[in-house]
């Protein structure tokens, strides 16, 4: 009876304690995401008093909407949709090819090259790309920012890609081949259909990496293709500093990542784990 | 007849199929990073102030030559690029692996829980840098009063003794789940029976760990730490918007300087000359990280 | 009598020339040809400015009057710089006109050979309207907008003295005057600091590059300057020490926590939460202080000159104004417009915004002074400020990295360091920059 109520007692204070655990580390991704939704709804002068209130107090949307009244945010928000939808599609047309090489022929060089690619900061090519795009007349284009963006979505897309196309069955493809079946088509039609599940994760973890890109944007887009983080960073430059706006037009930003990552939290430990290790 | 055209030509295409394949990224590759690549190493060896009339003009390797013999403030920068490293990635190893066992475990509401913790490293770092400004502000952030219900006070980012820790505090915030998911994709790849085997002999739950599950860890906790590795050297948008180097130098690390050198200043040869110094760092690292993968 | 014959041919020659110049400019008088461009595109880089926003939203006016189409681009300073730079540098033909903020990029652009100097524009009647009248413009203006060779760099759109705001309520409450020079101010300083409540006496910017302008009005005020006599840099003259030692010494004995990061915005909040009894920057910045949304000091900031040193008494001045690209394909339709953006209307329009404006026209205009949204006191300081205007920074072609230079001394200086042995070091910095940047002095 005593031993039953002892390791009772350890039970909750273990479970107690697993809860509190969990907890502390959700804890500040939780209050960090708090804080930036409560500054973007109070007004200005309540940003700026101390100490600060932790509370909600006389909610306000404004900011929302003065962030969209004050500048083109729906015309920004076109265009980050295009470049980072535009480098995840041409990186799997041109990279899901690649991945199904290396690792149907073992291609351990090519993998190398890719992850050469990977490390490469993007920032000491930014200098030869625009020289480039300015001599073939394609600064300010959505293409010129599709293709900057690829040098992070294309090693991506092939090195995650790898080891979907490993877990490929090869009697599948050899039954199709000896079908009469080209190797190409073989590709398309049976081997691509085996890997649409990695493909819809890869190409969505794209998309976010795509969006989140700040710097490049910097340099190479002009007004018409301005992307939302160099708008929103571009708030926080001019004359002055209104913390409400700020946050709104931060949370306006990072929303459509956000809502991206719940749909595919599940899938990205097994796409991204396999895409580190293996390969 | 017509069908052993089609069997020669598929023989054909089969021969070069490992070509034909990955041909077209292989051309990407080379447009977008190979090629400007070779530009910026061609452009190291000029000497081109952007903002004056002079052309660039070749001066061979005189730009590496003061870069790395006389100009120091390129040594401390690099020299703050590994304090950073130093500090932030074996934080975020222990941190990580701590929260991959914690997930590991089976709970109600943990797939929520997951997508919390996972979500600062997929929102947009200037979004997420600039709340940080907010809470990191001196007279008015959040950052002050919780100090100060410890009874502490901290300057964060605005005192050159703290800006790092700082910023390796908000990286670590930042990145600890790309840790913990690689981590936790190896747990779910453990083989059960040596558990098993284990709880047979008798191992306490301690020992199981040491014993059995981190060693098994190993070559997935040393890829997530290399990777980590790489990519906290790259660190730019954070310390860019934060603190643009400061206060004073005291957060300037590599990246940052480059990036001075080459659009602040617009010395571009010498800023080229960083690119390909800083570029042999990250490879250096780079080999390591395959060699490991390759010894496993 | 030959000589006599040929004096009246002279004479008819010289008649017949002023008879014709006064015939175009009459009928350019009657009728100025805005439309001789039409259907030209032009495109303009710009920074983003208060005077821009006033200007901007009139511009479909500008392309109903010429038939021209604006195409422009609005970005915060240094990056409109990078974008200028990088364009200008590999002479692209589709940037036309830009802001130049001339307190950088003065000499650097016009040394690179970007710019097309206006002089010739200016005397000519079918390019500039008759009412745009390029006297208007104070002589202090008209000085800094033109290079030593007397090329004519850029029209002035605004310009903005550095000056001191202090809460007036406070000094009235305590019944402390005005500070006339710096010892007053640090007097001042010392009696007001709280820190136990969070109040500091002063503030300024302590963050790298944009605390350099603070240092060298304070190098101005102690009689100093950015070279010695023989051309060599002398920022470590004992005048650049002072000036250094009391930049550090205010901020480190009175001023907030935090100030080495501070850059105007950080600054300026700090002033508007009431939480710095003196702040010390461009006079541009005044227009939020009175705008009840953001500011808890409207009605309870004063403005006046910042105090004088030893060296006598300068108002630093920085500010933007338009160029025309040497590079363009349509200079002279880039040169109407800016001609247009700089006209008494839109001047006026600028000045509203509560942005200082360079046009004499301007400031007396009775329209401006009944409806400015400044107070009498802001109005006063700035056309004091403009009698004792200064260029700034030094001009030279690498400002950016000189400001950086200085910077890190500076906020080395206010963390405790020595503050001889930083300028020195400084010195020494801006001395290889010079041989870098600019070869040509040393030669």
């Amino acid at each position: 009876m005593k031993t039953d109520i002892k390791s009772r007692l350890t039970w909750g204070i273990g479970k107690f304690s697993f809860v509190l655990l969990l907890i502390i580390i959700v804890m500040p991704s939780v209050l960090f995401f708090y804080w930036m939704v409560l500054i973007s709804l109070r007004e200005q002068l309540m940003n700026i008093v101390y100490p600060p209130p932790l509370l909600p107090i006389k909610p306000v949307l404004d900011s929302y909407a003065k962030v969209f009244a004050k500048s083109p945010f729906l015309h920004y928000t076109l265009n980050s949709f295009i470049v980072a939808g535009g480098s995840t599609i041409i990186s799997l047309i041109v990279g899901l090819p690649a991945a199904y090489s290396i690792a149907r022929y073992k291609q351990n060089k090519l993998a190398t090259v890719v992850l050469v690619s990977r490390m490469i900061p993007g920032l000491s090519l930014l200098l030869p790309w625009f020289i480039f795009f300015r001599t073939l007349n394609l600064t300010d284009t959505h293409l010129a920012l599709v293709l900057a963006h690829m040098i992070v979505t294309l090693p991506l897309v092939i090195w995650v890609m790898i080891s979907f196309f490993e877990g490929v069955p090869r009697d599948l493809e050899d039954a199709a081949l000896i079908d009469g079946c080209s190797l190409y088509g073989t590709f398309y039609r049976v081997v691509l259909p085996l890997v649409k599940p990695g493909t819809v994760v890869v190409s969505i973890l794209s998309f976010i990496l795509s969006w989140n890109i700040f710097i490049f944007a910097v340099v190479l887009s002009g007004s018409r293709t301005r992307i939302l983080p160099v708008a929103v960073y571009n708030i926080m430059n001019y004359e002055e500093i209104i913390w409400g706006e700020l946050a709104a037009a931060a949370i306006v930003v990072t929303l459509p990542a956000l809502i991206l990552t719940c749909f595919i939290a599940k899938h990205l430990i097994a796409g991204l784990s396999l895409g580190a290790i293996k390969g | 007849m017509s069908q052993t055209k089609i069997a020669v030509k598929s023989g054909f295409s089969h021969r070069y199929a490992p070509y034909i394949f990955p041909m077209p990224a292989v051309i990407a590759i080379i447009v977008i990073i190979a090629f400007p690549l070779t530009y910026t190493v061609r452009m190291s060896l000029y000497d081109w102030f952007m903002m004056s009339r002079a052309l660039p003009y070749f001066v061979g390797m005189k730009n590496y030559y003061r870069l790395l013999f006389e100009d120091s403030r390129f040594l401390y920068t690099v020299v703050r690029t590994f304090y950073f490293v130093a500090l932030a990635v074996p934080l975020q190893t222990v941190l990580g692996l701590a929260c991959a066992l914690i997930f590991n475990k089976q709970f109600l509401g943990r797939g929520t829980l997951r997508v919390i913790f996972i979500l600062p490293m997929m929102a947009t770092p200037v979004a997420i840098a600039l709340i940080w400004i907010m809470i990191f502000h001196p007279m008015v952030g959040l950052g002050k009063y919780v100090m100060s219900l410890a009874g502490l006070s901290s300057l964060w980012i605005h005192s050159p003794k703290t800006v790092i820790p700082s910023l390796v505090m908000v990286d670590t915030w930042q990145w600890t789940p790309i840790m913990m998911l690689i981590i936790l994709g190896g747990l779910a790849a453990l083989p059960q029976e040596s558990f098993e085997a284990a709880l047979v002999d008798g191992a306490t739950k301690w020992q199981r760990f040491i014993y059995i599950t981190l060693p098994l860890l190993r070559p997935f906790i040393l890829v997530a730490i290399l990777f980590r590795l790489i990519d906290c050297l790259k660190t730019f948008d954070i310390i860019y918007i934060m603190t643009q180097g400061g206060p004073g130098e005291a957060s300037e690390t590599i990246n940052i300087y480059l990036f001075n050198t080459a659009f602040y200043w617009f010395h571009m040869g010498y800023a080229s000359s960083i690119v390909v110094i800083f570029l042999a760092i990250i490879l250096g690292f780079s080999l390591i990280l395959i060699k490991t993968r390759g010894a496993k | 009598m030959k000589k006599e014959c040929k004096k009246r041919i002279v004479l008819f020659l010289v008649a017949l020339l002023v008879g014709a110049l006064g015939a175009m400019a009459a009928a350019s008088a009657e009728e100025f040809n805005w439309q001789r461009f039409a259907g030209t595109r032009i495109r303009l880089v710009a920074d983003k400015h208060p005077a821009a926003d006033a200007v901007y939203p009139h511009i479909p006016e500008f392309e109903k009057l010429t038939g021209i189409k604006v195409e422009y681009e609005i970005l915060p300073e240094i990056q409109a710089r990078q974008k200028k730079v990088v364009e200008l540098a590999s002479r692209s033909a589709t940037l036309d006109a830009f802001v130049i903020a001339w307190h950088v990029e003065k000499k650097g652009f016009y040394d690179a050979g970007w710019i097309t100097p206006l002089n010739n524009y200016l005397k000519d009647p079918t390019l500039t309207a008759p009412d745009y009248d390029w006297e208007d413009f104070t002589p202090a203006v008209r000085d800094i907008s033109t290079q030593p060779d007397d090329s004519v760099t850029f029209l002035m759109q605004q310009i903005d003295p550095w000056i001191l705001y202090y809460r007036k309520d406070i000094f009235r409450q305590r019944g402390i005057a005005i500070p006339q020079t710096l010892d007053e101010m640090e007097e001042i300083a010392r009696k007001l600091n709280d820190p136990a409540n969070d109040f500091y006496s002063v503030v300024y910017r302590g963050l790298k590059y944009a605390n350099t302008p603070v240092w060298c009005i304070l190098l101005f005020k102690y009689g100093g300057d950015f070279f010695d006599k023989e051309g060599e840099p002398a920022i470590n003259s004992p005048a650049g020490i002072k000036a250094a030692d009391w930049y550090a010494r205010m901020l480190r004995n009175y001023g907030a926590p935090g100030v080495v990061n501070f850059n105007w915005y950080e600054c300026s909040s700090t002033f508007m939460a009431e939480r710095a009894a003196m702040y010390f920057d461009g006079i541009g910045f005044a227009g939020q202080f009175e705008d009840p949304e953001k500011s808890k000091v409207v009605g309870k900031t004063g403005y006046t000159l910042f105090p004088a040193g030893p060296g006598g008494r300068y108002a630093g001045t920085f500010g933007g104004g338009y160029s025309v690209s040497r590079y363009s394909a349509n200079k002279e339709a880039a040169y109407l417009f800016i001609t247009w953006a700089t006209n008494k209307e839109n001047t006026l329009r600028v000045a509203l915004s509560g942005v200082g404006t360079g046009r004499v026209s301007v400031l007396q205009n009775p329209d401006y002074i009944r409806e400015s949204p400044m107070p009498s006191d802001w109005r006063e300081t700035f056309i004091e400020s403009l009698k004792i205007a200064r260029l700034g920074l030094p001009e030279i072609a690498a400002v950016g990295e000189f400001r950086d230079i200085v910077g890190i001394a500076l906020v080395n200086a206010i963390e405790g360091g020595d503050v001889k042995a930083l300028m020195d070091e400084a010195n020494k910095k801006f001395k290889q920059l010079l041989l870098r940047t600019e070869p040509e002095r040393y030669r």
